[in-house]
């Protein structure tokens, strides 16, 4: 019997029937992962979904790519609701998408703003509790997996900026089975090293679940207990993590979070020239106004004519003489008035009135008074004081009564 | 405990603005102008101590230690 001869057509209107009429292709959930996802200038989108072993073809209208509530990635993993059937032109069967969610990714969401709420309540995301960072870090500490670009682009902007910097790796898986205990336990280790200044955490962009680990409240914790400042560069610059509220700063990446950490040397060592300029500088002033003063004085009158400087002291002295003589003279005044009184009365002992009455007082040469004539010599010299004066004579010959 | 750099390098700002101030003795300027030499030294020193190693933990039988990290080549 001779088989009957199809049109490319024919075989591909019959296929074509065979998928639109089984009831299962006609409403098909598909789970997979994107590839090779665009979208043409008609506004359609073309890409495939595979699993480990195999690939299916689809595409998605426009109109139906306008209601999704996410951006389809390559590596996303999705479910897809849809049919099956045959593109006739090229022979190719088709998966054509109706709709499609990211799998797991709205449960995920869900725990993110769980423990987002739960550590903002106990205060993890405080400014308080933020601290700065050192000037100059000794040392600068790194969490991240020891391969990958995020250690090397770190190490390269630290060398750039401040080239004889050390950096301590502690490494840990940034994803999967284990990484958030890894990172937390590797924090707490740097936070130990005394020397380490400044910890950086990090790892390179990804989906939510790729970054899950920094979401755990494990890393918040060991964040929020470390005693050196720590800086968060998760993902790409759009990506947040709870790492990044807790961290004591955050970094979009990890080059910035090492331009962060590390100063330049440069600036630095131009910040210490500035500071001794400065002091240098103000010192060398003060020795100026020194000199300029000596020079002042030297230049001046009490310097350069020492005549004239001593007329000045002995106007000053005399000015004082005036004044004292001025307050003795009124307080001899008061003394006076009382030393009368006290004249008249010792008047009757005293000397004085003996020598009104005509009394005479012998006194030596030396001042001393003579009572009796037992102290006299011959020839010596007597001094002889009468009321009214002073008369000097020589000893004749002295005779003592009996 | 030695002062950090920081601190270092704040005192040496408070002299260098205590000396523009001026109003002090000839004596006191001196003695602050040495002391603000002798912490510019000490910072310089500090630039300098780093030794630019980079380094890994690596798990021993007790505890850690660093060892030279090798793994920042660009990849080929």
């Amino acid at each position: 019997m001779r088989q009957r001869i199809l049109t490319v057509t024919q075989l591909n209107d019959y296929v074509t029937g065979l998928l639109s009429r089984d009831p299962m292709l006609r409403n098909v959930s598909l789970s997979g992962e994107i590839s090779n996802f665009r979208v043409t200038s008609s506004g359609h989108a073309y890409f495939a979904l595979k699993d480990e072993g195999a690939l299916v073809r689809c595409v998605m209208f426009r109109s139906q790519l306008a209601g999704l509530r996410f951006r389809p990635a390559d590596g996303a993993h999705v479910v897809a609701s849809g049919y099956v059937s045959l593109y006739g032109r090229d022979g190719q069967y088709q998966f054509y998408t109706q709709a499609m969610e990211p799998v797991g990714v709205g449960e995920l969401y869900r725990r993110f703003e769980q423990i987002k709420r739960a550590l903002w309540e106990k205060g993890y995301f405080d400014q308080q509790h933020k601290k700065p960072l050192p000037l100059l870090p000794r040392r600068v500490g790194v969490v991240t997996s020891s391969t990958g670009a995020v250690i090397r682009d770190i190490w390269q902007v630290t060398r750039r900026r401040y080239p004889n910097m050390d950096l301590l790796l502690c490494p840990a898986r940034v994803q999967g089975e284990g990484a958030a205990e890894e990172i937390a336990r590797s924090i707490a280790i740097l936070d130990s090293v005394e020397d380490v200044d400044v910890i950086i955490v990090g790892r390179g962009g990804g989906s939510m679940e790729d970054l899950w680990a920094f979401n755990e409240p494990l890393v918040a914790a060991a964040i929020f207990a470390c005693k050196t400042p720590v800086i968060s560069a998760v993902g790409h610059e759009t990506d947040f993590t709870i790492a990044d509220f807790v961290a004591d700063l955050r970094a979009p990446t990890p080059s910035a979070a090492a331009e962060l950490a590390v100063p330049r040397k440069e600036e630095c060592m131009e910040r210490l020239a500035a500071l001794l300029v400065r002091a240098g500088g103000a010192l060398e002033t003060r020795f100026r106004e020194e000199r300029s003063r000596l020079a002042l004085l030297r230049s001046g009158p009490a310097f350069t004519h020492p005549q004239r400087r001593m007329e000045q002291e002995r106007q000053r002295l005399d000015f004082l003489d005036e004044r004292i003589e001025q307050a003795a003279r009124l307080r001899l005044e008061r003394e006076k008035h009382g030393l009368d009184k006290l004249a008249a009365r010792l008047d009757g002992a005293s000397p004085l009135s003996a020598l009104r009455r005509g009394y005479v007082l012998a006194q030596g040469e030396d001042g001393t008074v003579r009572t009796r004539a037992a102290q006299l010599v011959p020839d010596e010299i007597v001094r002889l004081r009468f009321a009214d004066g002073e008369v000097r004579t020589k000893v004749q010959s002295v005779s003592a009564d009996q | 405990m030695e002062d950090s750099y920081e601190q270092s390098l704040k005192r040496l700002e408070e002299i260098a603005a205590r000396l523009e101030s001026g109003g002090m003795e000839l004596e006191e300027s001196l003695n602050l102008f040495e002391e603000g030499i002798g912490l510019y030294k000490s910072c310089a020193k500090k630039l300098d101590e780093a030794q630019g190693r980079i380094e890994m933990l690596v798990q021993q039988a007790e505890g850690f230690a660093a060892q030279p990290f090798d793994g920042t080549e660009e990849e080929a």
